[in-house]
């Protein structure tokens, strides 16, 4: 098994993935333009949009599962929220990944793994006996948020009418039989 | 009365913790879970007492039950098949294998065993055997903070087969109702008998109430049980958890029941140790005049979690209205007493 992922911390102590990415010739209605076909069609269905200033910044809302599994085998064992904001310039966007805050799963009575009532920023210490369980979310977490980041990039870097196209040809795949 | 009585520790190697690359999907993979655990009780009467269930054996290391639940969803459905082996998910639980109570043949008890049909994102239906939806407690130890059981669950249903139908009006409420056997039976011999219905409301985050209802006539009962349960939870502080359950169960015809209400309050000092009371007031219904008697029952809890493991340190008083508890060994020829005392200590490793 691989060395476990972790999040860089910010100025104010939060687990924070940020980046700064250069897109010179790109003005803001282009990025923001990119932007919205992310929120629409990036397949993230609890990523939500929460807030719009302008056309320049976006902040949206979203929720990470961690499964407690072995060769993919096991159960949800918690979620993780969190909160994404993109900010557009002329030539240059920047996102950042943070407020993350862990729900532990419950098992109900129909054998059923639900949301527990406490919710914990991902920055409380987990204490001597759960740091291995902690370690393995923040390991998850880092994974899902490293991914989230690359889909937006994927988009942001792309003209919208091929991000809609790869979505489209995510769909169907055709073949035509008549062919030698 | 049902009887519903009475708990290893667990070598089941934990996992890692994946990371999908989707937020959801329509389609899971197989999910395998479940837990084992075990217990040591003493009742200081130096004969085992309180008549709850689970725990049962006195001054000695037993076994609670090996748990294995599996689940799949596959587009809109879904199935839970959960069974159990041991002393808690056999003997102890009703009905076995064949359907019946009976020590000598206990094979297994099945915990849950349904499939759910989600119709649309409101509404969705399940038809099987699934843990009751009554009251606060359930068979599993996993799913309960003290080890052992409150009367109201001792004596209440512990599953339901049927068939119901959820509808979700929002996030904050919904409700339930459906068809149902006699309690704690896979096969209803005098018919489909009960109707139930749970109307479940969470006012605002971290509250959760559930107003249930459940009536039939069980076969061969002398009259129609109705029972009605309330169960709720409320996390009023990140550390703070207050739950309650209230329940009135009534077999028509003067022939008795049972009424009474539980308080949990919970403190949870850190991540790993949380420590919680369950204080219990529980009155049987007279039956034809004769008088039954009544349980006021303190018990304190701690729980130390790490990881999937769970050490349960706990210590009981029961005060009974009658003196219905041993105050020793019964070849001592000890009177009968009025109160009784337990200390045990649990293991619980859920995986």
């Amino acid at each position: 098994m691989g060395q476990k992922q972790t999040l860089p911390i910010d100025e104010q102590g939060k687990y924070t993935l940020f980046e700064v990415v250069n897109k010179p010739g790109l003005n803001v209605d282009s990025l923001s333009l990119r932007a919205k076909s992310f929120f629409k069609s990036s397949g993230y269905k609890t990523l939500k949009l929460e807030n719009l200033q302008g056309d320049s910044i976006y902040s949206a809302k979203g929720k990470f599962m961690v499964t407690k599994a072995v060769s993919g085998i096991g159960h949800p064992s918690g979620d993780v929220d969190y909160k994404l904001v993109l900010e557009l310039r002329n030539g240059k966007y920047r996102y950042k990944i943070t407020d993350f805050v862990y729900t532990e799963y419950e098992r109900d009575r129909y054998a059923n793994f639900v949301p527990g009532t406490v919710k914990t920023p991902l920055e409380t210490p987990p204490g001597k006996l759960n740091k291995s369980e902690w370690e393995n979310t923040m390991n998850s977490v880092t994974i899902q948020a490293k991914k989230l980041a690359q889909s937006l990039k994927t988009f942001i870097n792309n003209p919208v009418n091929t991000n809609t196209k790869k979505q489209a040809d995510k769909k169907t795949e055709k073949v035509e039989t008549d062919k030698w | 009365m049902l009887k519903k009585i009475t708990f290893m520790a667990a070598m089941f190697t934990g996992g890692a913790f994946g990371a999908d690359a989707q937020d959801s999907t329509a389609t899971s993979p197989l999910q395998i879970s479940g837990s084992v655990d075990t217990y040591y009780k003493y009742d200081f009467s130096g004969t085992p007492n309180i008549p709850t269930s689970f725990a049962s054996d006195q001054n000695s290391v037993s076994l609670g039950m090996i748990d294995l639940a599996l689940k799949k969803t596959t587009g809109k459905a879904s199935f839970v098949g959960e069974l159990s082996f041991g002393p808690r998910g056999q003997a102890q639980s009703i009905p076995n294998a064949d359907g019946v109570y009976d020590e000598t043949t206990n094979s297994f008890h099945i915990q849950n065993l349904y499939v759910n049909y989600a119709f649309s994102d409101k509404f969705s239906m399940t038809a099987g055997y699934m843990g009751t939806f009554i009251g606060y407690e359930i068979i599993s130890p996993v799913g309960n903070f003290n080890y052992s059981t409150s009367y109201l669950f001792t004596n209440g249903p512990f599953q339901n087969a049927g068939i119901k139908g959820t509808y979700a009006f929002s996030s904050k409420a919904s409700l339930m109702v459906g068809l149902f056997n006699d309690w704690n039976v896979y096969h209803d011999f005098n018919g489909v008998s009960h109707i139930g219905a749970q109307l479940m409301v969470a006012p605002v985050e971290g509250w959760t109430a559930y107003f249930n209802f459940l009536s039939g006539r069980s076969d061969g009962a002398p009259g129609t049980g109705t029972i009605f349960d309330l169960t709720t939870a409320y996390q009023i502080t990140s550390g703070f958890k207050l739950g309650l359950n209230a329940a009135d169960y009534t077999v028509s015809n003067d022939n008795g029941g049972y009424s009474g209400v539980a308080l949990y309050p919970q403190y949870a000092f850190n991540s790993s140790f949380s420590l919680g009371l369950r204080g219990e007031y529980f009155k049987y219904k007279d039956v034809a005049g004769e008088e039954q008697p009544d349980f006021k029952a303190i018990t304190l809890s701690g729980n130390f979690k790490s990881g999937g493991l769970t050490f349960i340190p706990e210590i009981r008083f029961d005060k009974s209205s009658n003196d219905v508890f041993a105050s020793g060994p019964s070849f001592a020829g000890s009177p009968n007493t009025s109160k009784a005392s337990q200390f045990s200590l649990a293991v619980v490793y859920a995986f």
